[in-house]
């Protein structure tokens, strides 16, 4: 698949870069008298977020198993690694499930990870159910026109796919995209921005998110950087306490991850649908029209997505899955049923422009998992269309 | 937010590495409060652990847990309204400390404390949040005898399965053996050997493992509780800073190092509470909530009734 590819990918990459300095905005808001803004992108490669970069990569990463104990580790980030052993322990393993009335408990089976703090996990996920609801954006800022708050969602999805680039040329961690992109979110649901001020927005969303996320920190001076002269040093900082004020230092957000985890528990940690769960959980955040979804339900969504398309075989979204995703009916609700078709029709036909979410997700390092969905989706509408 | 015209700033608390501590009276209500200032002047922007303090902390409300009542910003300094406590319990060891010999408190009262403490980070852990800074200077107590864990700025939430985290955290003396060798794949049970030394330390009046250096800290740990193999805890050998040549040590009796400091008797419950919060395998560390359930509890067994099994 990759050779045939190289070209138009380098192709494609290098057009959706052009495009994304260059877009110009017209948004079509009343209140603004700053009607242009560019998001501009430093592109230098010798640039100080070169440098960083490889300190991060030697330092935090999901796969960067420093402590190799022997214990059992059941969850695996990477592809590889003691597959066989971790299966045939799976399968002794079985036998100590516990079937409940209706859903079998997998947690007794993580026991012995500690990773998986297996016996504090039942009361954290309580208790993120609960606080999902705190830190959810007011409203969908994007939906209503006549709204004091209200900027066109072609905006946001430029700004959304922008935080992408940089999240990637910072090598940050997946959950410091995606609480960026609630951050900001979160602010702009209650909180009027000039078009001239959104990408100091979005940076300065990065920035906090990391602060929370991170061990190894970008300096501001790249934030900067990066902007290309948009935002500088000072407005930032500014910014950030802005920011941090507006939303009441609320940072703790129960990120999706967290929940897209654990239902990926269900079937035992497949890598191949959590990896394409996580491009869709990314694919739903950049979204217009889900952002006031609740965590849980992207992370239901990006999950349930990646399975059908799949077409995996077995029993489809049954208890056990309702149970581990915070009790989404998936096959039966009528509101996520409304969303996955939503989600699939905008798959199948964008009509949000996300170039950087998707070269990223087309290159070997996120196994080139965007080819894949771009094709299993073409069939799934197909099914759709059939019906 | 509150404006800082409603404080009185009175005497300073503390002097910490990131924030000046100032009691406080709330001028409307006549209350006490403790007033930890932050400055804004760094060149990185807001500090990345104000950020963590402020945000877990506001999460987190139960009565062993100092409560962040607000946050005050000003020109360039953020300031964060806590709770009033009286002391910290490293200064009330040291109030004790006759000549220069150390004293420790009456068991009855390390009971006590060791219980609230467990409490505390119990809730801690069941709220996906890690301490990573659990130490006497950052336990505040107050004359009625309550204990509350403060000082959140090392302080980090967790997913599960857990994240790699960086392992410069925890002050050197309370610092897990895991985490001096290296290991960043530690979760609760960071804080669990932090709670093991406190006890000890509560009972002696002295810190358990005083080290100067990561290398003497783990000298002091292994000589006391003995060097770990790959017979006794799986794994280390892997870890980064292991050293195949560290002196083999056989562990020593807990209560014939910790009697001679302590007046009172040390009862076998005791010893054997803190043999499972000092395990050097992390793995095979008490978790809050079981060490909450050691039979040395008993007596407090009654005033806890344990939540209902979530399904
Ligand atoms: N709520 C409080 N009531 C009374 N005293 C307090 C309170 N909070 C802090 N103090 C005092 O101030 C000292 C420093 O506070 P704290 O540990 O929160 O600051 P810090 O800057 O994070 O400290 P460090 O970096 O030294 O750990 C404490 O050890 C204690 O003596
Ligand atoms: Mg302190």
């Amino acid at each position: 698949m990759s050779t045939t590819n190289t070209h138009s990918h380098t192709e494609l990459k290098k057009k959706g870069r052009v495009a994304l300095a260059e877009i110009q905005f017209n948004p079509q808001v009343t209140h603004n008298n700053d009607d242009d803004v560019k998001i501009k992108l430093r592109r230098d490669s010798s640039s100080s977020s070169k440098k960083r970069n490889v300190s991060s990569v030697l330092g935090d990463n999901d796969n960067d198993n420093v402590s190799v104990s022997k214990k059992l580790k059941i969850y695996r980030d990477d592809e590889d690694t003691d597959l066989a052993d971790n299966e045939k322990t799976l399968v002794e393993d079985i036998g100590k499930e516990v079937v409940t009335d209706t859903w079998r408990n997998l947690d007794l089976l993580e026991k012995n990870d500690v990773s998986m703090v297996a016996e504090y996990s039942n009361d954290i996920f309580t208790y993120l159910y609960n606080q999902e609801n705190i830190y959810q954006p007011t409203h969908n800022y994007l939906q209503d026109p006549e709204s004091p708050f209200y900027i066109r969602p072609s905006m946001r999805a430029i700004l959304v796919d922008w935080l992408v680039e940089v999240h990637e040329k910072f090598s940050l961690v997946p959950e410091t995209l995606l609480l960026g992109i609630n951050i900001m979110d979160r602010f702009l649901s209650f909180n009027k921005a000039t078009v001239s001020k959104l990408q100091l927005l979005a940076v300065t969303s990065l920035f906090i998110a990391a602060k929370f996320e991170e061990v190894n920190l970008p300096t501001v001076t790249t934030y900067s950087y990066i902007t290309d002269g948009a935002a500088s040093i000072d407005d930032i900082k500014s910014a950030e306490l802005f920011i941090l004020k507006s939303l009441k230092f609320q940072i703790s957000w129960p990120n999706p991850l967290n929940f897209l985890r654990r239902i990926s528990k269900v079937d035992g940690y497949k890598f191949e649908t959590r990896n394409m769960g996580k491009f869709l959980l990314e694919y739903i955040m950049s979204c217009p029209r889900f952002v006031s979804l609740k965590p849980s339900v992207t992370a239901a969504l990006a999950m349930y997505t990646a399975r059908k398309i799949k077409g995996d075989k077995e029993i489809f979204w049954d208890s056990t899955y309702i149970h581990y995703s915070g009790g989404i009916d998936a096959d039966h609700d009528l509101n996520f049923q409304g969303y996955y078709r939503e989600l699939i029709e905008e798959l199948a036909n964008p009509t949000t422009e996300l170039q950087s979410l998707m070269n990223k997700y087309k290159k070997p390092a996120f196994n080139a998992v965007y080819y894949k969905i771009r094709h299993l989706i073409k069939k799934e509408i197909k099914k759709y269309q059939e019906e | 937010m509150s404006s800082s015209s409603q404080f009185k700033q009175l005497e300073k608390l503390g002097n910490g590495t990131y924030a000046t501590v100032y009691k406080g009276l709330n001028k409307t209500t006549g209350a006490y409060v403790a007033l930890k200032e932050v400055k804004l002047d760094s060149e990185e922007g807001t500090p990345s652990t104000a950020i963590r303090e402020i945000s877990l902390m506001k999460e987190l409300k139960h009565e062993n847990i100092v409560r962040l009542y607000d946050v005050i910003h000003t020109e360039n300094k953020l300031t964060l309204v806590f709770e009033y406590m009286d002391n910290d319990l490293k200064k009330y060891m040291d109030s004790r400390t006759v000549g220069n010999s150390p004293r420790g408190l009456e068991l009855n009262l390390v009971k006590y404390f060791q219980w609230q403490l467990l409490e505390g980070l119990a809730f801690c852990h069941e709220n996906k949040i890690l301490h990573r800074d659990l130490k006497p200077q950052n336990l505040l107590i107050n004359k009625k005898g309550a204990l509350k864990l403060g000082d959140f700025g090392l302080a980090r939430a967790f997913g599960i399965p857990v994240n790699t985290f960086s392992s410069e955290v925890v002050t050197l003396w309370y610092r897990a053996p895991d985490v001096l060798m290296g290991s960043r794949t530690y979760s609760t049970s960071i804080d669990i050997w932090s709670c093991g030394c406190i006890l000890a330390e509560m009972i002696t009046g002295k810190p358990l493992f005083p080290g100067s250096n990561d290398e003497e800290q783990l000298k002091l740990i292994f000589e006391t509780m003995g060097t770990p193999t790959e017979a006794t805890w799986p794994g280390v050998s892997a870890l980064p800073k292991y050293n195949p040549n560290f002196p083999q040590r056989l562990p020593k009796d807990l209560r014939m190092v910790l009697q001679p400091y302590c007046k009172e008797p040390l009862d076998d419950n005791v010893i054997d509470l803190l043999h499972g919060l000092l395990q050097l395998n992390p793995d095979m560390r008490l978790s809050a909530k079981q060490a909450l359930h050691h039979p040395w509890f008993a007596e407090y067994y009654q005033h806890y009734t344990p939540a209902p099994p979530s399904s």
